[in-house]
């Protein structure tokens, strides 16, 4: 058992896992592009009511950037956009009761 | 001088005297050696959500340039105004244009639709 125990260590140990080999805990995944940033032309409105609504979930509450993958400047500009747009009523701040 | 833009919302049963109330507006940012550059109205909208009882409101766009002191006096107006539901007034950036998304909101129905069947 302690033999056991001693041979799985090593793959534990960070330094280890330098070494030789892909690091194992790191799942696949695709590197999300801010869509901003990729489409320069795209510009973050609150009137523009199709666009800014991507961002939010149907229960009116805005999307974590980690999620969309929008950069930190963008999610910034983003949420002001949603917060105007609530103001005026042209976004839902919730859809608890229609 | 600056540029800004007021969005306002009209109570519906006012709609009809939405352009006596812009010919208003407009006097009074000219009032401060405002000038307007661009007037947009996008007509009558569903709410997203319901103020003063009201369920829709008809939205119009000013965009100007003037002075703070012009925007202060605009926004006094706006507040003495019966019948405005709601404005919001930003600096406006010239890049981003005026008109409304044309497509009114038909998404939350569509989505209770869509429910139902399901």
């Amino acid at each position: 058992m302690a033999q056991r125990e001693m041979g799985a260590r090593p793959n534990r140990d960070r330094p280890d896992d330098d070494k030789g080999g892909p690091p194992r805990r790191r799942p696949m995944f695709r590197r999300k592009v801010c869509r901003f940033c990729a489409d320069k032309t795209l510009l973050i409105d609150y009137k523009d009511v199709r666009m800014v609504s991507q961002f939010v979930t149907e229960r009116g509450k805005m999307t974590p950037s980690r999620i969309t993958g929008n950069c930190a400047r963008h999610q910034r500009l983003l949420t002001t956009a949603i917060k105007r747009a609530r103001s005026i009523a042209l976004l839902p701040f919730t859809t608890a009761n229609s | 001088m600056t540029l800004y833009e007021t969005l306002f919302v009209v109570h519906p049963e006012r709609a009809a005297r939405v352009k006596e109330l812009i010919e208003r507006f407009k006097k009074v940012i000219e009032g401060q050696q405002g000038t307007v550059t661009a007037v947009d109205e996008w007509g009558l909208r569903d709410l997203a959500c319901r103020i003063d009882k009201q369920g829709k409101g008809f939205y119009t766009l000013l965009r100007y340039e003037s002075t703070g002191h012009g925007v202060e006096e605009l926004e006094r107006n706006l507040k003495l105004t019966d019948g405005i539901l709601r404005y919001l007034t930003v600096q406006a950036d010239e890049k981003t244009p005026t008109t409304s998304p044309s497509v009114p909101r038909h998404a939350p129905e569509e989505r209770a639709e869509r429910f139902e069947r399901n």
